[in-house]
Parts: structure tokens; C-alpha cells; sequence
């Protein structure tokens, strides 16, 4: 597994964005790359639920039971995702990474707008990756169920670098486009 | 690829309305045809978490995603047949997938007044006809998922 980047579009003059794919149960999730301070192996995160890393605490959010997904059991290529924004800080397991895009703005499609109730707080459009569709996650709706037991300002100079932390070599190349 | 059924043209001074008769879980149902965009091949549908009623999964084709009803979860049935396929429906809000039966859909041309209020429907109509087999109810596929 690798977190190589993929760009989508071409546009010169749009926009970019970058998320990081992920899968939970059958279903890839794109987060805003913005968010994503770190991945951990199941080994290094450990059974604990509050993770602590740098000093730093990160409240579990279970996209699986707010999504009503089937949870699977801890495999090679689980993961957890650590994120932050604002002082609210959470980490996600996610059962595989699939790795990082850059897409053009534009190309984030709008959600249909059939979907009519409380889906439309939870993302923020559509991502055509693959042959597929990821579902990108509003980063507020994401981050809400952390927003309570979490305070202050995180220090972007803290962030840990983007990472599989079983190959730590990868992200450090930063974006193949 | 629509066989056109013999038997219901009806002549040019009554008022022709045409229906799109197609099969759910074997449950035979109508559309009319204007409100139908085409019928493909169905392809996997890609599931949305989703809190709106029998809306939870897209489409995608080529570069463009769409929407799919679950008409089949709707009428408590199963789609039926390997080779399934796609009506895509008409609506305000853009064009929404739904999956069918493998029976290719036939194109029914009738009177309008043959058209007659639905009894003992358990699902939204707009009315329903009757043809040499049953009576077909005919659902209004703009108005699907709409709440």
C-alpha cells in the first residue's frame, strides 16, 4: 500500500484540492488532506481509545456507527487517522488508505440534490476516484463529535508529518502527479 | 430497443398518452414515457449513507453521478435477473437511476381516458390501465423520492 498522490483534472487556473482516500467497510471517505495530521499503525495506536501522541490527545470518532457501516476486524491494513483542526483534535479507524488526491474543485460534484435530509450537512460532494466515488466528508459535521470534549488552538508546527508510519519513506515525497 | 405493444393504438382524434410498462421484483408498473431519459444496462451502485427514504446509493457513468430511488426496497421486493437494467427517471432536481427487471420494458400507446383512478395501490400512483394481463399501476417517476 502506498499514499502516492494522484491529481484529477488538469485545469490550470482551478482551485486544487487534496484528499486522503480511505475505506471503511466497502466505501472509500475522502477527508481534506488540510485535516490529516498523521496515520498509525493498529500496533503503534495501541487498544486504547483516547490516543495521545506528542503530548497531544486524540478522541476516537466512529464513522462506522455514525454511518451504521459493518465493522471489521483489525487487519494489515488498518489504520488510524489522526485529525485536527481549530484545537479539536480526533482519530478515525479506517480499514484501508487508499492513498491521496489532488482534484480540481470543480470536479468535487455537488451532492444530487434527491438526497434531501441530514446527509446534506454530512458532505461535501462526491469525488470520482477510480472507476468509483469517494464521499467527501464535511469537515465540521467530521470533527462535531470531537468538538465537545476538545478545547484550544492547535499549533500547526506540531503536525506530524502525513505518513504510513510501516513505511515512513512514502509521504515524505510528497504529491507524485 | 422498445417493443411497442399491438393491440392499444387507438385512433388519431383520441388523446394518446404513452407509457413505459416495465417490471420490479415481476410487479409490473407504468410511466409515462416523457418522464424516462433512457434505459441502459444497470451498473453497481455505490452506496451514500443517506437519512432520505429509499435515496441512498449513486450511479456513476463516465464522468457524471447520479442518484438512485429504490423502487425495488420501496414495493418490498427484489430486482430480478442478471442482466438488470437502468430507467432513468426525469425530475426537476436532475436525472435519477433506477434498477428494473431484465424484462425489457415495453411502450404502451393508449386512449387517456382509459387511464382510471388506482384502487388497493399501496404505492404512489397517478392513475392505472388495464391490459391484457392486469391492471398496471402507473407511478409518476418525477415525483419519486420527492417528500
Amino acid at each position: 500500500m502506498s499514499l502516492r498522490g494522484h491529481r484529477i483534472g488538469s485545469a490550470a487556473h482551478v482551485p486544487i484540492e487534496r484528499f486522503l482516500i480511505v475505506g471503511i467497510d466497502s466505501q472509500q471517505f475522502a477527508l481534506s488532506a488540510d485535516l490529516v495530521q498523521g496515520l498509525l499503525t493498529m500496533v503503534e495506536s495501541g487498544s486504547v481509545n483516547t490516543l495521545t501522541v506528542q503530548g497531544q490527545e486524540y478522541s476516537p470518532l466512529d464513522l462506522g456507527e455514525r454511518f451504521g457501516l459493518a465493522q471489521a476486524d483489525d487487519g494489515p491494513e488498518t489504520r488510524m487517522v489522526l485529525l485536527a483542526q481549530a484545537g479539536i483534535r480526533a482519530c478515525i479507524r479506517v480499514d484501508q488508505v487508499h492513498g491521496l488526491v489532488e482534484v480540481d474543485r470543480t470536479s468535487v460534484l455537488p451532492l444530487p440534490r434527491q438526497f434531501r435530509n441530514e446527509e446534506r450537512n454530512w458532505y461535501v460532494g462526491l469525488i470520482l476516484y477510480g472507476d468509483g466515488v469517494a464521499i467527501g466528508l464535511h469537515t465540521r459535521w467530521l470533527l462535531s463529535g470531537a468538538m465537545q470534549r476538545d478545547g484550544g488552538l492547535v499549533n500547526q508546527g506540531q503536525r506530524l508529518p502525513l505518513r504510513l508510519s510501516d513505511r515512513p519513506d512514502r509521504m515524505r515525497k510528497g504529491i507524485a502527479c | 430497443m422498445l417493443r411497442g405493444a399491438v393491440g392499444l393504438q387507438r385512433q388519431a382524434t383520441s388523446q394518446l398518452c404513452h407509457l413505459l410498462v416495465f417490471s420490479v421484483g415481476g410487479r409490473r408498473l407504468a410511466v409515462k414515457a416523457e418522464e424516462i431519459g433512457g434505459i441502459s444496462v444497470w451498473v453497481g451502485s455505490i452506496p451514500i449513507p443517506s437519512c432520505t427514504p429509499f435515496i441512498s446509493s449513486v450511479i456513476r457513468l463516465d464522468q457524471a453521478v447520479f442518484p438512485v430511488f429504490d423502487l425495488a426496497g420501496m414495493l418490498k421486493v427484489r430486482v430480478k435477473g442478471e442482466q438488470r437494467l437502468c430507467l432513468m427517471a426525469k425530475q426537476a432536481d436532475g436525472a435519477m437511476a433506477i434498477c428494473i427487471d431484465e424484462e425489457m420494458p415495453v411502450l404502451h400507446s393508449l386512449d387517456a381516458a382509459k387511464i382510471q383512478a388506482c384502487r388497493d395501490s399501496d404505492i404512489d400512483t397517478v392513475g392505472c390501465f388495464t391490459d391484457e394481463f392486469e391492471d398496471v399501476p402507473i407511478i409518476s417517476a418525477a415525483r419519486l423520492g420527492a417528500v
